[in-house]
C-alpha cells in the first residue's frame, strides 16, 4: 500500500464528510466501476429471471435472491473502488479474473447468512476483503475499527435503505401513471399491485425496485469503503505521515547539493581518517542502547508540563458489598468488555431509577390506602349517625327518653295523673316509659322518624314479648292524640298495671 | 245500595271492593291499596311498570265493582289531543255541529304508555286531570264523578318517548312502581288465568257489582272529611318541605304535594279502618305521594341514589309528631 498513489486528499474528516467523499469518488469513476459491477449482476439477474419468472412465475424470488446475493456483487466493488483510490483502475477483465478469489477469501459464507442483516457490513467488508484477517484478530479488528464509526456505518445502511426505498416508490407511481387504463388489470388497486397477476406487470412493478438496488448499491459500498480509510487515517495518522513523507522528499530535493559541500567539509574538519570499526561498532551498540532505554526517556519526556500534568482527584462513590472480587480472573476483550461495562452501567442506572419509581410508587399507594380508610371510617361514622345508632338517643322527637328523666315509680306516676283528670299526661308517661325502657333495657334500635306504627314494628322484631302491650298502649294513644277520644279512665288504669307488669320486671331483672 | 254515611260503612265498601277485585286480580296488594286509595282520594295515578303485569285488568276490573264507564287510550306517537278529548262533527241530518266525546268521558280512564304521545296531546289531559271537565269549542263539559284517570308508563324503555312534564306529573296524586309478582302470587295468577279460558282476552266476568258510582262519590266525601290532627298535618307539611331543603334533592315538592299527601292520607286511613288520620298513614303514602314531584342532584343521581332511597331517608330523619 503506498499511500503517496492515493487519489483522495487525506485530512481530519467527519463520518459523513467521509461518506458524502465516497460517494462522489464513486460517481467520478462510475464507468469502470458501473461496467464490473453490471458485467456481475446482469447476467446473474438474467439467469434468475428466465428460472424464476420465466419458468416458475415467481418474479418475487427474484428480487429476493438479488437482494440476498448483494455481498458478493459488493466485493467485486469494492476491489474496484479501493484499486481506484490508490490510482490504478483495473480493468474488466482483471476485476473479472480477480472475482473468483475475492469470493473465496472474504469470508463469504459469513457474509450471506449470519452476517446479512449486520447494519455495519458496509466497514465490515473491507476488514474481509483487503485485510484479510479472520478469527480474533478479525473480530478485534473490527471491534476496534468500529468502536467510533460504528454509529455512522449504520446510519449509512438506513439511509441506504430510505433512498432505496422513495426512489423505488416514486418510480412505481410514475410506473403506474403511465400503464394505459385499457391494459390496467381488472380489479387492482395501489395496494394489491404487488400481487398483481400478469407477468408483464410485475416485472413492471418490480424492475423499479431492482433498478434502484443495482444502482445505489456500488455508492453504498464506496461510502463505507471511504468511512472505513477514514478511521485507519485517524489510526494510524496516514496524513501525518504523509505530510513527513512530502517534507522528506521536498528536503531531500533542495539540500542535495549542499550536503555533498557539508559532507567535504566535515570531513575536512573533522579529521581525514574515516570512522574506524570499532568506532561503527560502538554507534551500534549505542543506538541499541537507546532503542532499548527508550520506554524511560518516553516516561521522562512526557512528565514535562508541555505533555499535560497529572492530577489526582477525590471522590466519594458508593462502595457495594457485593462488587465481585476478582474482575480480572476471566478477561474479555476490549469491545466486548467495554460493551459490558456499559450495558452494566446502563442497567444499573435503570435498575436505581426502577427502585426509586417503586419507592415513590409504595409511598402513593400507603397514603392513598390511608386516605381511603380515613374515607371509609368517615363515611361509616355518617351511617352511624343517620339513625341506625346502637347507643339509644337522650330524646325521641321531642320525648325525653333518659332513664333518669322518668320517675322512679313511672306507673304510680302515670297512675296519680290520671287521678288527677290529666289521662293525655298519663298516657304520655307511659308511651315515653315504654319507649325509654325498651329503647335503653332492650336495646330496641329507634329512630327520630319512627311513628307509632314503626315503634311497634321494631318492638316486634327486636322485643317481640312487649309488642302486645305496646299495641294496646298505642292504640289508646293514638286514640287519645290524633282523634281525640276520650279513652276510659279504666282502661289508662289497666295499662298502668301491665305496664308495671311487663317493665319493672325487666328493670328488677 | 244505600249510601254509607259514617267510616265504618265506607271502610266496609272499600273492603267489599277489595275483595272484589281479588277474585280476578291476584297479588300486587300495595298496588291494589294505592289504586283503591286514589280512587276514594278521587286524585289520579301514575303507575310505572313494564307491560304485562295486569295494568289493564285492573282498572276494568276495578270499573266493573262499581259500575262505572271504563275506557281505554293507547297512547300513540301520532295520538291527537281530539283523539283524547272529543271533537265537533257537521251533522249533515240536522245541520248542525254536534260535539262527539272522546274516550276520557268516562268513570275509570286507563291512559296506557302515556309517555308514548307528544307533549300536546299529554297536555290535553291536564284540563281533564285538575278540573275534570273537557272544554270542546269552547263549550264546557263535566266528566261524570267519579273520575280516575290511571296512567301508565314503560320504565325501562326510553326510544320514542316523550318524558312527562312536571306540571303534569303533579296532577297525578300518587305515582306507584309495580313489580314482577312474588313466586307464590305468579303462580296462583297463571293457574287462574289459564283455566278453561281461550285466547287473550281479559275476563273480568267473576267480578260482581258490589258498589255504584254513587256510593263512590259518598265514600270519597266521607274520607275528605276524616278528622286529622293539628301534630299529623303539621308532620305531613314538615315532610313536604324537608325535601326542598334536603341535600339530594334538587327540586322539592311544591305545596300541592302536601296537599295529595294529606289527600292519600285520608284515604288511607279510611281504607284502615279509623276515623282519624295518624302519622303512621302519612308516612306510608309518602313515597308513592311525593316520588314523582321530586327530582335529584346530579351528584345524587351518579351515586346511584334513587329518589325512593332519598325519600326513604328523609323520612327516617324527620321527627314524628309526639304531642
Amino acid at each position: 500500500m503506498d499511500l503517496e498513489r492515493l487519489s483522495v486528499t487525506l485530512r481530519p474528516r467527519n463520518h459523513w464528510e467521509a461518506i458524502d467523499l465516497g460517494v462522489r469518488f464513486a460517481l467520478s469513476r462510475a464507468r469502470p466501476l458501473y461496467a464490473a459491477w453490471f458485467a456481475l449482476t446482469l447476467p446473474v439477474l438474467a439467469v434468475l429471471t428466465l428460472i424464476f419468472a420465466l419458468w416458475l412465475g415467481e418474479i418475487s424470488w427474484v428480487l429476493l435472491i438479488m437482494w440476498w446475493l448483494k455481498p458478493v456483487f459488493d466485493r467485486l466493488a469494492l476491489h474496484v473502488v479501493s484499486h481506484a483510490v490508490f490510482g490504478e483502475i483495473p480493468s474488466l477483465r482483471q476485476s473479472l479474473r480477480a472475482l473468483p478469489g475475492l469470493l473465496r477469501n472474504s469470508r463469504l459464507l459469513a457474509a450471506l447468512t449470519w452476517e446479512r442483516f449486520s447494519l455495519t457490513r458496509s466497514i465490515r467488508l473491507p476488514v474481509d476483503q483487503l485485510e484479510g484477517l479472520r478469527g480474533k484478530a478479525g473480530r478485534q479488528r473490527k471491534s476496534l475499527l468500529g468502536r467510533r464509526i460504528g454509529s455512522a456505518a449504520t446510519w449509512h445502511t438506513l439511509a441506504w435503505l430510505h433512498l432505496e426505498t422513495i426512489l423505488w416508490t416514486g418510480l412505481l407511481g410514475l410506473v403506474w401513471l403511465l400503464i394505459p387504463e385499457d391494459l390496467m388489470p381488472a380489479g387492482v388497486t395501489l395496494w394489491k399491485l404487488l400481487t398483481a397477476q400478469p407477468l408483464w406487470f410485475s416485472c413492471l412493478l418490480y424492475l423499479p425496485l431492482l433498478a434502484c438496488s443495482l444502482l445505489l448499491e456500488p455508492l453504498y459500498v464506496a461510502g463505507g469503503f471511504m468511512l472505513y480509510l477514514k478511521r485507519r487515517t485517524d489510526l494510524e495518522a496516514w496524513d501525518v505521515e504523509l505530510q513527513f513523507r512530502r517534507l522528506a522528499q521536498s528536503h531531500t530535493a533542495r539540500s542535495g547539493l549542499a550536503s555533498v559541500c557539508i559532507a567535504i567539509l566535515l570531513g575536512l574538519l573533522l579529521g581525514v581518517a574515516t570512522p574506524s570499526p570499532a568506532e561503527a561498532a560502538d554507534s551500534a551498540s549505542l543506538r541499541e542502547t537507546q532503542i532499548s532505554q527508550s520506554g524511560e526517556t518516553i516516561k521522562q519526556v512526557m512528565q514535562d508540563p508541555a505533555f499535560g500534568k497529572e492530577e489526582t482527584e477525590r471522590r466519594l462513590h458508593w462502595r457495594s458489598s457485593d462488587e465481585p472480587k476478582n474482575k480480572d480472573a476471566f478477561k474479555l476483550p476490549d469491545g466486548l468488555r467495554g460493551l459490558f461495562q456499559g450495558l452494566e452501567s446502563f442497567f444499573e442506572w435503570i435498575g436505581k431509577a426502577m427502585a426509586m419509581l417503586g419507592r415513590i410508587g409504595s409511598w402513593l399507594l400507603i397514603l392513598a390506602a390511608l386516605g381511603l380508610l380515613l374515607y371509609l371510617a368517615s363515611r361509616f361514622g355518617w351511617l352511624r349517625n343517620s339513625g341506625d345508632a346502637k347507643a339509644p338517643p337522650a330524646e325521641l322527637a321531642g320525648f325525653d327518653i333518659r332513664p333518669q328523666s322518668l320517675p322512679d315509680d313511672l306507673a304510680s306516676a302515670a297512675h296519680a295523673l290520671l287521678a288527677a283528670g290529666d289521662a293525655r299526661g298519663a298516657l304520655s308517661l307511659l308511651f315515653r316509659g315504654s319507649l325509654s325502657r325498651l329503647a335503653h333495657r332492650e336495646q330496641v334500635a329507634f329512630a327520630r322518624g319512627d311513628t307509632e306504627g314503626d315503634c311497634l314494628d321494631r318492638t316486634r322484631q327486636q322485643a317481640s314479648a312487649r309488642a302486645p302491650y305496646l299495641a294496646r298502649l298505642l292504640g289508646c294513644w293514638q286514640r287519645l292524640a290524633y282523634a281525640h277520644q276520650v279513652i276510659p279512665p279504666a282502661e289508662i288504669e289497666a295499662l298502668c298495671q301491665d305496664w308495671r307488669k311487663h317493665f319493672e320486671e325487666v328493670s328488677r331483672g | 245500595m244505600s249510601l254509607p254515611t259514617t267510616p265504618l260503612e265506607a271502610t266496609e265498601l272499600a273492603r267489599a271492593l277489595r275483595q272484589e277485585l281479588g277474585r280476578v286480580f291476584v297479588g300486587q296488594s300495595a298496588v291494589v291499596e294505592h289504586t283503591l286509595c286514589a280512587l276514594v282520594a278521587g286524585g289520579h295515578i301514575l303507575l310505572e311498570g313494564v307491560p304485562g303485569l295486569g295494568k289493564t285488568l285492573l282498572v276494568k276490573a276495578l270499573a266493573k265493582t262499581f259500575g262505572g264507564q271504563f275506557s281505554r287510550i293507547q297512547f300513540t306517537p301520532d295520538l291527537m289531543p281530539a283523539d283524547v278529548t272529543g271533537h265537533t262533527l257537521f251533522d249533515t241530518r240536522s245541520s248542525q255541529f254536534v260535539i262527539r266525546r272522546g274516550p276520557v268521558f268516562a268513570n275509570l280512564v286507563l291512559a296506557d304508555e302515556i309517555n308514548r304521545a307528544p307533549a300536546k296531546t299529554q297536555a290535553a289531559l291536564l284540563e281533564v286531570m285538575q278540573e275534570a271537565q273537557v272544554t270542546i269549542e269552547g263549550k264546557t263539559l263535566p266528566l261524570p264523578p267519579p273520575f280516575l284517570v290511571l296512567a301508565t308508563q314503560n320504565p325501562i324503555e326510553q326510544e320514542g318517548t316523550y318524558a312527562l312534564p312536571e306540571a303534569q306529573l303533579d296532577r297525578f296524586l300518587l305515582k306507584v312502581l309495580i313489580d314482577y309478582p312474588s313466586l307464590d302470587e305468579e303462580r296462583a295468577l297463571v293457574a287462574a288465568s289459564c283455566t278453561g279460558r281461550t285466547g287473550d282476552k281479559l275476563e273480568v266476568e267473576a267480578v260482581q257489582q258490589v258498589a255504584t258510582p254513587e256510593q263512590l262519590i259518598a265514600m270519597q266525601q266521607i274520607a275528605a272529611g276524616l278528622r286529622i290532627d293539628e301534630a299529623v298535618l303539621d308532620y305531613a307539611v314538615r315532610i313536604v318541605r324537608n325535601t326542598r331543603e334536603w341535600s339530594g334533592i334538587a327540586i322539592g315538592a311544591g305545596p300541592r304535594g302536601a296537599i295529595a299527601l294529606v289527600r292519600a292520607a285520608r284515604a288511607s286511613a279510611l281504607l284502615a279502618g279509623r276515623e282519624f288520620v295518624t302519622p303512621d298513614d302519612v308516612k306510608r303514602v309518602a313515597l308513592p305521594a311525593l316520588r314523582h314531584r321530586i327530582s335529584l342532584v346530579p351528584e345524587a343521581e351518579i351515586e346511584g341514589l334513587s329518589i325512593d332511597s332519598v325519600l326513604t331517608s328523609l323520612l327516617a330523619r324527620t321527627d314524628a309528631p309526639r304531642a
